[in-house]
């Protein structure tokens, strides 16, 4: 069963192949999603977070999510050296970057309760995959091509996990310009890392991708994480063990 | 749309090193730049033209950053920085492995296994992509940048 709905600005899809699931169930993580969009989205004026930056809310009155989210930029702000910061220069918070990942893992942990073991949710190209697809056969998961939106260009099969891609296809559309061959060598044209579970998945992929060919090398240094980065001359780097997930 | 384009990739190219850089005035050595830059990366710069915004937004030389905690170890790298282009960086503490170099010709990643990307046909269930850049990351790049600034 399967459903797709827009929220949080993006499409969401979201399938659970157990045979007991109902329409009750995939209402539930879209149900979570809104209630996140409506506390989380800083283009909601009444959103907490809104009322946050207007500094209509005191500290004492946040909820218990909003508190956790924070906690997690505070410790994804330190490991990562101040680098991502949900706070804006304008002193205005931010906390998208963290809340995607952190909203899919959190949704994913939700359809578990309800006792579905089958399933994935696929949030605007970050996906957490749980289980298989009906009859037992493994849910596939294509990697985008970064210079064709339509194409696919590596299947993978995760089982329980998180995969996020980070990219910027604005900036892989000039590989094809012949006068700035070289000058985009260099440059990572999309990085896709599989991780334990979409959150860690999406926030290391983020930072990674910001370090440019070095980011695969920083995954591969990750227990736990692996990764495909594709450079803007259409070659692939892969960490050591990322071949075990390749169909 | 090119503009825009081109100054997300200087963005982006700058990231690294203001993220590794950060605060390396106080907390790093900063010694100036002895060897010229790689051919390839002076050719590079020439052939932006006039597409570039103007050089030396940031300081020539070999940076060396604090040394982070990334979870499951430390990293610390050095970044050469050349005509505000970032031209090498080394890992100079790294979690389970020696110090590595990435030049960026690349030598680079001896264990990394490299293909070329083809199209594959097949049906899968769910597809992974990038969105757009999130706005918070690209605000939160910006403010690294302008404390790396001369």
């Amino acid at each position: 069963m399967k459903r797709t709905e827009l929220v949080m600005g993006m499409p969401v899809i979201v399938e659970i192949a157990d045979a007991h699931a109902d329409s009750a169930a995939l209402g539930s993580v879209f149900e979570y999603f809104r209630y996140v969009d409506e506390k989380f989205s800083t283009y909601k004026s009444d959103s907490e977070i809104s009322k946050i930056n207007r500094h209509a809310l005191p500290e004492q009155d946040w909820s218990a999510d909003m508190r956790e989210v924070f906690r997690l930029a505070e410790k994804t702000k330190l490991q990562t050296e101040n680098y991502f910061d949900i706070r804006k220069p304008d002193g205005q918070y931010d906390p998208s970057g963290l809340v995607k990942g952190w909203a899919i893992r959190n949704a994913a942990r939700l359809l578990r309760a309800e006792g579905f073991r089958n399933f994935y949710i696929n949030a605007g190209g970050d996906i957490e995959t749980s289980g298989s697809a009906e009859h037992g056969a493994p849910w596939t998961v294509g990697i985008k091509n970064p210079f064709n939106t339509g194409e696919i260009v590596k299947v993978l099969e995760i089982g329980n996990g998180g995969i996020a891609t980070s990219g910027n296809y604005l900036r892989g559309n000039h590989i094809y310009n012949p006068k700035e061959k070289e000058e985009k060598l260099e440059e990572v044209s999309s990085l896709t890392v599989i991780g334990p579970d979409i959150y860690e998945a999406d926030r290391f992929a983020t930072a990674a991708f910001a370090m440019g060919k070095s980011g695969i090398v920083f995954i591969e240094s990750l227990p736990g994480f692996e990764g495909y980065m594709i450079d803007c001359t259409g070659m692939a780097t892969m960490t050591s063990g990322f071949e075990r997930y390749a169909k | 749309m090119k503009k825009i384009a081109l100054s997300l990739a200087v963005i982006f190219s700058f990231g690294i090193y203001a993220f590794f850089l950060k605060t390396g005035e106080q907390d790093a050595s900063s010694t100036a730049a002895t060897e010229p830059a790689p051919a390839e990366s002076a050719g590079n710069t020439a052939a932006d033209g006039g597409i570039s915004p103007s050089p030396n937004t940031y300081k020539d030389g070999t940076f060396t950053g604090k040394s982070i905690d990334v979870f499951y170890g430390n990293v610390r790298v050095s970044a050469t920085l050349k005509s505000d282009r970032i031209t090498d960086i080394v890992f100079l503490e790294y979690p389970n492995d020696n110090p590595t170099s990435l030049g960026k010709s690349n030598g680079a990643m001896p264990l990394l296994k490299q293909e070329a990307i083809a199209n594959q046909s097949a049906d899968v269930h769910i597809v992974s992509g990038a969105t757009e850049t999130s706005s918070g990351f690209m605000d939160s790049l910006e403010s690294a940048m302008d404390q790396a600034k001369i």
